[in-house]
């Protein structure tokens, strides 16, 4: 049992240092187009202050992380269990990776599939799940590449600009993720 | 439309809740573990009333002070008997869409009661909320109350596999929805 849960090939898992990165998130929030593919409420603009609230809020709540990448040590995003329900033995999963020049080239993916594990191994897990809107292809993609399955489709689920759209629930159980590992 | 009353039915009306005289009979109702859940905060266990009481009681003040939720009892008619506990305790205005909660005292006034309940709650959402789609969500093992939403038109929009434990199993979790659309189409005489 000597591999380091944390570290992959590009990213490392870190822990929230809400001082640190309050202000980042406040700085990826200022994209609005970063705001639209991860939170489902209206894009905003918050003092870091409140930020901090939020920040301290879900550290009680569940499992979290910052993602920082290996090559030069930088913050790009962050991910998270909540909602963790041990009687049901489930949790979700939210996923945010704030800086774009790092969307599409496997951050994300590698961030997903080392909570995964932590999800499954770690906390021994029976079930992870996640929503996603219809517009976020890339996301999509990268949840089915870590083995999650679409499980069904709330039609026309939330208005942004000046349309609906469907939000698309997925979910991974873990006999399936450990079909997928590699032995 | 004017004069369409919101909260009365043939055989049921939706009213405020009484804490006082509410809170044991819903107490009862715990006692079943899918409407435990749905109630109470935490793990399955036995509650008392002033374990109820004290939970509603929050819940409705924080519902009041958000003005984003939306609760109410269900009577019958003739009797002003307690039969079901329904609500609206999710609310996204922005997105026009509301998550749907109801309890029965038990099956027979789930069959009893359920469609018409349903129906004044759904009128409520749709047509005086102004709701695009109204959600809920059941565990497969309740098939009384699944077979309820499909009855009155709610589609099973997602499986969530194997997300509920009880009685020593798991079962699936059922999403159900229903869009305003569909719904003015099956029971309003108001087209789009």
């Amino acid at each position: 049992m000597s591999s380091n849960r944390f570290t992959g090939k590009l990213i490392r898992l870190c822990p929230v240092d809400i001082e640190k990165d309050a202000p980042l998130q406040a700085k990826w929030n200022r994209n609005s187009e970063f705001m639209k593919l991860s939170d489902i409420g209206p894009s905003t603009l918050y003092p870091v202050g409140v930020i901090k609230g939020f920040m301290e809020h879900y550290m009680n709540e569940g499992l979290n992380f910052m993602i920082e990448t290996l090559v030069d040590g930088k913050r790009i995003g962050s991910i998270g269990l909540w909602g963790i329900n041990w009687v049901n033995s489930n949790a979700w999963v939210g996923i945010g990776i704030g800086e774009p020049e790092y969307w599409g080239k496997g951050f994300g993916t590698e961030a997903m599939q080392m909570i995964l594990r932590c999800a499954f191994v770690d906390l021994n897990l029976h079930r992870v799940q996640l929503g996603v809107y219809e517009y976020n292809k890339r996301a999509i993609h990268s949840y089915e590449k870590c083995g999650f399955k679409l499980e069904g489709v709330e039609r026309e689920f939330i208005c942004k600009d000046d349309r609906r759209w469907d939000s698309y629930n997925m979910g991974i159980l873990r006999s399936e993720w450990l079909a997928i590992q590699e032995i | 439309m004017i004069n369409t009353q919101l909260f009365k039915g043939n055989k049921i009306e939706l009213t405020e809740l009484d804490l006082d005289k509410d809170s044991p009979i819903i107490a009862e109702w715990t006692k079943d573990p899918c409407t435990f859940k749905r109630i109470m905060e935490g793990k399955y266990r036995l509650v008392s009333t002033a374990a109820v009481k004290k939970s509603l009681t929050e819940t409705l003040k924080k519902s009041d002070e958000r003005k984003d939720s939306f609760y109410f009892a269900v009577r019958t008619l003739d009797e002003q008997k307690l039969v079901g506990f329904a609500r609206f305790p999710i609310f996204a205005p922005m997105h026009q869409f509301a998550g749907l909660r109801l309890d029965f005292a038990n099956d027979a006034a789930l069959k009893d009661y359920g469609i018409e309940t349903l129906g004044l709650m759904a009128y409520y959402g749709f047509m005086e909320l102004n709701l695009f789609r109204i959600g809920t969500r059941v565990s497969a093992c309740e098939l009384e109350m699944m077979s309820l939403y499909e009855q009155f038109g709610f589609s099973k929009d997602i499986i969530r596999r194997e997300a509920n434990f009880h009685y020593g199993s798991y079962f699936d979790e059922i999403v159900f929805g229903m869009n305003q659309p569909l719904y003015k189409d099956l029971y309003t005489e108001v087209k789009q």
